[in-house]
């Protein structure tokens, strides 16, 4: 080899080889392209739709529009989700005649319409002139969350409530929380510490069951490779149980086990158990038979062709099956902890049930924020996966 | 060298008869072919895709059993009437068609295989053996490399150290050069040469190149389609150490027209049957 080839290239970071590719932040631009879109979409019949139109009549002919407004009048509104109050009129009448002359009505209520518009984001007033008739008009965009009341002399003149609807709701997504309010929701519980124990609850039940399906899947799918004895005996069995899907196993299996966490963990297993022993058998399968004979002719005993030939040519294979079976897992393991409802004693928690109550008795924004913490779980445990196959497998990490 | 080599490696192929039977329908793919190599000989196997030279070289090598007949190794029965099957053995090493060095081994490691798996020599004393012979093949640089990072040209190279690290009596090599381009080609033979003149083992060289088969070879074997027969023998009379100037020389043309004149008949034969390869 020519050694004078030493060319000084810098070796870059995988994080600067990912933000100087274009793949990266086309990624990146239709990630928050999706995020726009999806804020838009569920955002689009609030802020067309529902619009609440209140109408107040304030005063019903011309002469009392021009009536002037007395110290002691009370004119209020109550606006908003817990009764905010805007009652800053006797001070505001009472700063205003000290300067000027009298305050009529109509003047007042164009004040107190200001003062609306300044004080609620969400709100906004107008006066209106009609027929001799004086109307105070308040549009808010959160509805449920509106009230409001006038009153002059401790009575009410304020009549006709009117609440008018034009909706452009998008359908689906329309029905789903804005990434924001998400985001917000999540920013509520990321503190509290029962979030993160559905968290560890999850977690530990996949990686249990996963790990026991390796231990056990492992093995067995070599064996069904290796020995036709073994094969002719076990193999029609398993294809009969494999079809039968984990969650078919859920009543059968808390009859079988004892306590609900240990069908719960079952049923984890029997999930990854199954692709694993799948994917193993058809690896150490499809082993070219090249590797055998060549490891055979060179004199290798019948161990020997199992630990150096017919293991590590089956690597590829077992991860694989991993990177699946740990899809199905997690799948699995959620299904379960919503089906056994939590429960409150033995299989409490989890992110299944978190999901589960949020829906029940919360809000729509905490059940995406559960489905993006189990999107987030899975990503993770994929990871760990890729990652402990490049390592244990450094033959396939070629540039 | 050691000397100890010289001399051993003789085949002795007799009336050897090998029928497939697959689904009940008999394919024959040897029919009574006797064939004599004598230790040290470069034997190079000629004939029509799917005549049945494989199937030759898997009864030597113990992979497939012969139906009839003999192969006799120094004098010892490889197979016979009574033990259709030889046993597989490191005095008798296949180099594939496609390659088999492991993918999930270094070169090194490949090369160190056999020795630890025989248990002749320990992992520390195989490595550095192996590294060793890498260097002499040329390929000491890539010994740390998965074979997956090297040319096929340096794997195969690889794979023939990895072959004579075990001392073979015999190298079985089945069209090893077939996918690779003219120029690694002959780099590859000039390779196989040089390890032949410094070891003097026995090859048996399946090829469908004429001028490969001519260059490198002492004898070369034509073969009739299938099922397979030796057609005709053609004896290279080319002094060794051969180089490229060989292949200008009358007497190479003479040869390579000769060869070409048997196997093309056998070749318009198998086309004309138009028989499924057999592998």
């Amino acid at each position: 080899m020519a050694s004078g080839t030493n060319l000084s290239i810098k070796k870059r970071s995988k994080f600067e080889r990912a933000i100087s590719s274009l793949t990266f932040w086309r990624g990146v631009v239709a990630l928050l392209g999706f995020l726009v879109v999806w804020e838009i979409c569920s955002r689009m019949e609030r802020w067309t739709a529902e619009y609440q139109v209140v109408e107040h009549l304030i005063a019903g002919n011309e002469t009392d529009i021009n009536k002037v407004v007395n110290e002691g009048d009370v004119l209020y509104a109550t606006i908003g989700e817990y009764g905010t109050e805007l009652n800053a009129n006797r001070e505001m009448l009472k700063a205003w005649n000290e300067k000027n002359s009298p305050m009529t009505l109509k003047d007042f209520t164009k004040s107190f319409v200001q003062q609306i518009n300044k004080e609620f984001k969400t709100h906004s007033a107008n006066v209106m002139e009609r027929d001799n008739n004086l109307f105070l008009i308040i549009i808010g965009n959160k509805p449920e969350a509106f009230k409001t009341e006038m009153t002059l002399n401790d009575k009410e003149l304020a009549g006709d409530m009117k609440s008018e609807a034009f909706k452009i709701a998008v359908p689906w997504i329309g029905k789903v929380p804005p990434p924001t309010e998400v985001v917000e929701a999540w920013t509520e519980i990321i503190g509290l510490p029962g979030y993160w124990e559905s968290w560890y609850l999850s977690t530990g039940r996949v990686f249990v069951g996963f790990l026991v399906a390796q231990l056990i899947g492992i093995p067995f799918g070599l064996a069904l490779a290796v020995n036709r004895y073994f094969r002719d005996i076990f193999f029609p069995p398993f294809e009969v149980l494999r079809p039968i899907p984990p969650l078919a196993w859920v009543p059968a299996s808390i009859v079988f086990w004892p306590t609900t966490e240990m069908s719960i963990a079952f049923v984890t297993f029997l999930g990854a158990f199954f692709t694993i022993v799948i994917n193993v058998l058809g690896g150490a399968q499809s082993i070219d038979v090249r590797y055998l004979r060549a490891a055979q002719s060179m004199g290798a005993t019948q161990w020997h062709l199992f630990s150096k030939i017919i293991l590590p040519g089956t690597l590829p294979s077992i991860f694989t099956g991993a990177a699946v079976g740990m899809g199905i897992t997690w799948e699995v393991v959620l299904a379960g902890e919503m089906i056994s409802g939590g429960g409150g004693q033995q299989a409490s928690g989890g992110l299944g049930f978190f999901i589960w109550s949020s829906y029940m008795g919360g809000t729509v924004a905490q059940v995406i924020v559960g489905m993006i913490s189990i999107g987030i779980a899975g990503y993770l445990s994929s990871s760990l996966i890729r990652f402990i196959g490049d390592r244990s497998m450094p033959w396939r990490r070629l540039f | 060298m050691p000397s100890s080599l010289l001399g051993k490696g003789a085949i002795s192929i007799r009336n050897v008869t090998k029928i497939y039977d697959p689904e009940g329908v008999n394919v024959m793919a040897v029919d009574d072919c006797s064939l004599e190599i004598a230790a040290g000989e470069v034997c190079m196997i000629v004939g029509p895709s799917g005549c049945g030279k494989t199937t030759l070289l898997n009864a030597i090598a113990g992979f497939h059993s012969v139906t009839t007949g003999e192969i006799y190794l120094d004098g010892e029965m490889l197979c016979g009437p009574e033990k259709p099957l030889a046993e597989q053995g490191a005095d008798r090493i296949v180099v594939f068609q496609h390659g088999a060095l492991f993918p999930w081994k270094t070169l090194v490691e490949n090369v160190a295989y056999g020795p630890i798996v025989q248990g002749i020599l320990s992992k520390k004393e195989a490595h550095e053996k192996a590294e060793g012979m890498l260097t002499e093949a040329g390929i000491g640089d890539m010994s740390q490399k998965y074979p997956g990072e090297v040319s096929s040209g340096m794997a195969r190279r690889a794979e023939i150290v990895r072959a004579l690290i075990n001392d073979p009596k015999v190298l079985l090599l089945d069209e090893p050069y077939r996918a690779m381009d003219a120029l690694t080609k002959s780099i590859m033979h000039e390779a196989l040469l040089e390890v032949y003149d410094r070891t003097k083992v026995t090859i048996f060289f399946i090829t469908h190149d004429l001028e490969e088969a001519i260059f490198l070879g002492d004898r070369v074997v034509v073969m009739t389609t299938r099922p397979a027969k030796t057609k005709k023998i053609l004896d290279v009379n080319i002094p060794r150490p051969r180089d490229y100037q060989v292949l200008s020389s009358e007497e190479f043309r003479l040869l390579v027209n000769e060869a070409k004149d048997a196997v093309h008949e056998e070749a318009v034969k198998a086309f004309e049957a138009g028989e499924r390869e057999l592998a």
